[in-house]
């Protein structure tokens, strides 16, 4: 699958901020074709292990792959939706627990599609980007999170 | 000819490097090959799940190593 959209940089160095998404929804105001957003926002959760308390989580990737998969995730999504247009940043580095990690965002002219492909998009980074997460518990152990 | 292997999270940890260099002979030239020798050296590859890349793609078949390939063994991912 081949077409004119440009390859675009993922990844952001540390917490996606608020600022940052609000400026991304604000953005779509000229679009005037798009009638519906969605957005997934991917959080940095407290889990507890044996006893302790992740305090944050350190992201790393092969970040050329990934950039490749994340591309070929876009356009199956373009292929599968009729989508206007389509976001997905995600965190390197450290975020901590209550920051964002992950901003998926998708627009079309109509409401159905941009549920189904929300729920599509994110459920494939999860499972073909190569990145991975060091848990870093408040006593400064770790342990390497993996998807389920 | 020399290829590089690429190590990604818990495998950075266990081979303490992210990536290493490797002169290929006829002793070493496939990826199976390579696999056996990584394990190896790293015998707590056996005890983990992980898949691996050439070029970045994921191969499950052998191949013939060529000068240039990119190898990177990475760990279950974790994105999101």
């Amino acid at each position: 699958m081949t077409t004119d959209r440009p390859k675009k940089t993922t990844f952001i160095q540390g917490a996606i901020s608020s600022e940052f998404i609000g400026n991304s929804i604000a953005k779509h105001q000229s679009k005037t074709t798009i009638g519906a957003h969605n957005i997934f926002l991917g959080q940095v959760r407290a889990d507890g292990i044996d006893g302790k308390t992740i305090a944050a989580i350190e992201y790393s990737a092969y970040e050329e792959m990934a950039e490749q998969s994340f591309y070929e995730i876009r356009e199956a999504a373009f292929a599968k939706y009729n989508l206007t247009c389509m976001h997905i940043y995600h965190s390197l580095g450290s975020v901590k627990t209550g920051e964002i990690c992950l901003f998926v965002f998708v627009s079309a002219p109509r409401r159905k599609v941009v549920f189904e492909a929300i729920e599509f998009l994110v459920e494939e980074i999860k499972q073909k980007v190569p990145i991975f997460g060091k848990e870093i518990f408040e006593d400064q152990t770790y342990t390497w999170k993996k998807n389920t | 000819m020399e290829i590089t292997v690429k190590y990604f999270g818990i495998i950075a940890d266990i081979t303490q490097k992210n990536e290493e260099v490797f002169s290929i002979d006829e002793n070493l030239n496939t990826l199976k090959k390579m696999q056996l020798k990584l394990e190896v050296n790293y015998p707590k590859l056996l005890v983990i799940k992980y898949s691996i890349a050439v070029n970045k793609k994921f191969l499950q078949n052998d191949i013939l190593l060529e000068k240039y390939d990119e190898i990177a063994l990475l760990p279950p991912f974790a994105g999101g």
